[in-house]
């Protein structure tokens, strides 16, 4: 590793914790830092409280927020590598597995016909974890495995599922529960802003990065072509099922708490390829790092731009897509 | 000495004289007052003596009414009895109602006076004759009548004789009215308010005047202005010659055929034969708006009337009249609007910068107090009437509405009686509780779309006569008006947009009277609220955060519910940062910011008060910490139900103010009144 690459991947493991922190000092609530670090400070039992506004701001909002944020950015990061190197394409993201479709039409379900009680999120993670199920069956069960396969199943996934969000959008009751709907779509992490739920995104992704992280050497030799792989002793096929359910249940876990937030799995990876080059033992490692990163800067703007918040999920696609134009520029050589 | 004494004598009466005249030429000719005490600071100057003779007369007040006969009082006048309804107009719209202590038999009709003057006691007839005792026993020191018809002049001898002083008026245009109104003026001491509404007719007046003197002579057309109910009643017609009506074609830049021809008479009866050799350019049926409408319809189906120039051209038009709800013209105040209205339906081309209905919501809310707005009124053609939407545009929709397709006012079309005349619904109405519940069969109604999408043909195979439509897409509209079929298109954003959409519907489904009825109730609520709530000082009104589909979509200074949560006597926190918005997605740290004392969720919200009182952040917030977190009852924005959002979001505001109230029970009453539904079969 050149010594540029190696401040690269220093400076990107850096920021993390440094961003989570700055960010609790960041909000439309005027709290002067000194009040931030008592409200810090309290909650490592080492001062009295600063006040319970201060308390409920810093400690219950913007904490599991900025850790909410966090999460969400590294399961969509780590997802998009992987998957980007398994399939020895740059430009796909979980959406090719139907992540998204499947969440937001099981989203839509649910804020239509279901009563008010139903969680939301549970029927979105089963409709994106149904998606990603049919893609499954129809990559693996008819196309063997193959790349080709996925893709293609991805995208007949992927366009039926859009389609009956139309059809839940078409018949929902009345406009309000469609204005709901559409809110949804957009993203939104504030909704996931209370710490019983960021303890379960945390529960239900942790497992999977860790494990996508141990697996990161095989994705190299995926990445060397299924010919390669097998003459190495890998079974592409299986590795690429084992991949690709991870990657499905990352994505799926945060989608269905926050709506969606496009283009971070797409452009994440990109980032750190550039500064790291593109070996998947450090792209997905340092995916980790740069995509909680970058996506608690942007829940940062979302939540400060503006006076009325922005939709995450619309920030993150107005951001992503000049970032990936420029991006394409620059790294050509790393793709060519 | 003496000579000097005749001198100063002579001067002064010099002086007078001029003060006297110069009084005369600043002030109409019929009100020759009075205010002493402007010859006497003039007569100070010149003697004492001159000065102690006068002052016995300062408080005097003296006014001069349509016959010329001088009225003397005391004082302003106290107990009036009115016998005619334009008078209880223009003293209601001098802010003297008050002083109303009798009315004429026809006065309680008057819908545009307020119900404290319809409901004084009744003294008979100008028409029928009155009962002077029953006049004498109410002890009024001024009594305010027309002369020149009916029994007029025999009540008027009957009351001077008993020393009753009258002031009786014949109106022939603009100039008597605005003497007359002067006159009222003085009598009742409201001379600054007579001179406001005065001003009002006036510079309305001169408008009219001039354009109506810029028609060029070839253009000029001859009219025939006939009775309503005269028509109605077959024989004779009725027409309007020398009366304030019948000059009225003058004044907007017509002939008045009948005035020409017979311009002596008041309102002469033609038969007609005479019609039909007059052959006039247009015709002009004046009546009540219902007797307008019957007499329209005559007209069509009779077919002698078709072989007139002005049927074949279409120039036939309704005037509303007198004081049920819609009436335009009419002696009083009101007289200046039927003049515009008769100029807008005469000549639309040369009138285009008036607009009579905006005139006559002005007029009604600054000088009568009441809020009767634009939507409940109507110009009339022979097979159309034409009315203004919530968006200001006027349509032009059948007079006979049967056939209605409606996208978003459904729920009022149930209190209203008029879900007959739906051919068409939003695809959302049966989903609807209100409507699901109150109206089963609502099922039965086709629907072809909702305000967001319309399949245009299943549209126009229901063949409507017009469709009401939230103007949420422009192209949608658009479409539907290139079928040729009238959209009618409602937003509201205000109690008082509920209200004019409420009229709208009551003019176009034929259903004023309901409509009527409706707002009365529901003001009757809002009233009882705002009286509550007056006397809370702005320091102590309680900060109301209103939240949408997600605890932190709030509602802005925009829209109806900021309107609501005024109204009920609270101040909504996000008002003043989001002036101009409606939902606004704001981060939570704002609404710590705001740290409202109420919190009020949205009916069709998926979550509920438990969500933010089980969520600890949200214990930063007043409204959580004192637990004053709630969902409101139902949803219910644009109907009926506002007003009872409005008393519930005040009873939630200051439950100190409404001890011992069953809000349940209003409402339920209520619901079942409007609806025909108990309200707790749908809230909660």
């Amino acid at each position: 590793m050149s010594p540029r690459r190696g401040l690269a991947g220093f400076l990107t493991v850096a920021s993390t914790p440094l961003v989570i922190l700055l960010s609790l000092f960041l909000g439309r609530y005027p709290l002067p830092p000194g009040r931030v670090l008592d409200c810090l400070a309290y909650a490592l039992h080492l001062s009295h409280s600063p006040g319970e506004a201060a308390l409920a701001i810093v400690l219950l909002y913007r904490a599991p927020r900025v850790v909410a944020a966090a999460v969400t950015g590294v399961a969509l990061s780590v997802s998009g590598a992987a998957l980007q190197s398994m399939l020895r394409n740059p430009l796909v993201d979980t959406y090719i597995l139907s992540i998204a479709a499947g969440a937001g039409f099981g989203a839509a379900l649910a804020l239509a016909f279901l009563p008010p009680g139903f969680p939301v999120e549970l029927l979105a993670f089963a409709m994106a974890l149904a998606a990603f199920f049919t893609v499954l069956a129809i990559a693996w069960g008819w196309g063997g495995g193959s790349i080709i396969a996925l893709v293609l199943s991805g995208v007949i996934v992927n366009a039926f599922f859009s389609a009956m969000l139309s059809l839940v959008k078409y018949f929902a009751p009345n406009p309000h529960k469609l204005a709901s709907i559409v809110y949804w779509l957009m993203g939104d992490i504030g909704q996931a802003a209370y710490w019983p739920i960021v303890a379960r995104m945390l529960a239900l992704t942790l497992p999977a990065t860790l494990i996508l992280l141990a697996l990161r050497w095989r994705l190299n030799l995926l990445s060397l072509g299924d010919e390669e792989a097998m003459a190495l002793g890998v079974n592409p096929a299986r590795e690429r099922l084992i991949v690709a359910v991870l990657c499905a249940l990352l994505a799926a876990a945060v989608t269905s708490y926050t709506g969606i937030i496009g283009w971070v799995g797409l452009i994440v990876p990109h980032i750190v390829r550039l500064a790291t080059g593109s070996d998947n033992r450090r792209v997905i490692l340092y995916s980790v790092f740069a995509g909680a990163t970058y996506m608690v800067l942007a829940d940062d703007l979302a939540r400060t731009l503006l006076p009325e918040e922005l939709p995450i999920g619309v920030l993150t696609t107005l951001m992503g897509a000049p970032l990936f134009i420029y991006l394409l520029r620059r790294a050509g050589r790393v793709w060519r | 000495m003496d000579r000097a004494v005749a001198v100063l004598v002579a001067i002064a009466v010099v002086l007078a004289a001029i003060a006297g005249y110069l009084a005369y030429v600043h002030q109409a000719p019929a009100v020759r007052t009075v205010t002493v005490t402007s010859t006497v600071t003039v007569t100070q100057k010149a003697t004492r003596t001159l000065t102690k003779t006068m002052t016995k007369t300062v408080h005097l007040i003296v006014a001069y009414d349509g016959r010329g006969v001088k009225i003397v009082l005391k004082r302003p006048a106290r107990r009036v009895v009115v016998l005619t309804s334009y008078w209880a107009e223009v003293v209601t719209a001098l802010g003297r109602a008050d002083t109303i202590v009798g009315i004429g038999k026809y006065v309680k009709y008057d819908q545009y006076l307020p119900e404290s003057v319809r409901s004084k006691p009744s003294v008979g007839s100008e028409f029928s004759g009155v009962n002077i005792e029953e006049i004498a026993a109410l002890k009024p020191d001024l009594v305010i009548m027309d002369y020149g018809w009916g029994k007029c002049s025999e009540i008027i001898k009957r009351l001077e004789s008993l020393h009753i002083p009258v002031a009786a008026f014949f109106i022939r245009g603009v100039g008597d009215e605005v003497k007359a109104i002067r006159t009222i003026g003085v009598l009742l001491g409201a001379e600054d308010r007579a001179e406001k509404l005065i001003e009002f007719i006036e510079s309305r007046y001169q408008v009219l005047r001039g354009i109506a003197s810029r028609i060029p002579a070839g253009k000029r057309l001859h009219v025939v202005m006939v009775d309503a109910y005269s028509l109605l009643r077959g024989g004779e017609i009725t027409v309007y010659s020398n009366t304030s009506w019948g000059r009225s074609l003058l004044d907007v830049g017509a002939v008045n055929i009948a005035l020409e021809k017979m311009p002596k008479s008041k309102w002469p009866k033609i038969d007609f034969e005479t019609l039909l050799s007059w052959n006039p350019d247009a015709i002009l049926v004046a009546g009540s708006p219902s007797t307008v409408q019957k007499a329209l319809d005559k007209i069509i189906s009779d077919e002698k009337w078709h072989a007139l120039k002005a049927y074949r051209e279409g120039r036939i038009y309704g005037v509303p009249c007198w004081g049920s709800i819609g009436g335009v013209l009419d002696w009083g105040p009101r007289d200046i609007i039927g003049r515009e209205y008769i100029a807008s339906i005469l000549y639309p081309e040369y009138y285009k910068s008036i607009d009579w209905r905006r005139d006559m919501e002005t007029l009604l809310t600054r000088f009568y107090g009441v809020f009767i707005p634009e939507q409940a009124f109507a110009s009339y053609g022979l097979r159309w009437m034409e009315v203004v939407d919530l968006l200001g545009d006027h349509v032009r929709i059948p007079r006979h509405v049967e056939r209605v397709v409606d996208f978003i006012s459904y729920q009022l079309d149930v209190a209203l009686h008029a879900m007959d005349k739906l051919v068409g619904i939003s695809k959302y109405a049966k989903y609807n509780p209100v409507v699901s519940k109150a109206y089963p069969n609502v099922t039965k109604i086709p629907s072809p779309g909702s305000s967001f999408s319309v399949n245009i043909e299943a549209l126009a195979a229901l063949k409507p006569q017009l469709v009401i439509i939230w103007p949420w897409k422009k192209s949608v509209v658009e479409e539907i008006e290139r079928l040729g079929i009238p959209v009618i298109k409602v937003d509201v954003k205000s109690y008082m947009g509920v209200k004019r959409l409420i009229w709208l519907l009551g003019l176009i489904y034929g259903r004023l009277d309901r409509a009527e009825k409706l707002i009365h109730d529901m003001d009757s609520i809002v009233g009882m609220v705002e009286k509550r709530v007056a006397g809370i000082p702005a320091s102590r009104r309680v900060r109301v955060l209103y939240l949408w589909s997600s605890p932190t979509t709030v509602q802005g200074g925009n829209g109806t519910v900021n309107d609501f949560i005024v109204l009920a006597g609270g101040v909504n926190v996000a008002a003043g940062q989001y002036p101009d918005k409606a939902y606004v997605h704001v981060d939570f740290e704002q609404i710590v910011r705001w740290n409202p004392d109420l919190i009020v969720i949205w009916w069709w919200a998926r979550y509920g008060p438990e969500k933010l009182l089980k969520d600890p952040k949200w214990r930063a917030v007043r409204a959580v910490e004192e637990g004053r977190v709630y969902k409101e009852p139902f949803y219910d924005h644009w109907g009926v139900g506002c007003s009872l959002f409005i008393l519930w979001l005040s009873m939630k505001m200051y439950p100190q103010l409404y001890k011992g109230l069953d809000f349940m029970k209003i409402a339920d009453k209520y619901y079942e009144e409007w609806y025909g539904i108990p309200y707790s079969a749908v809230a909660g």
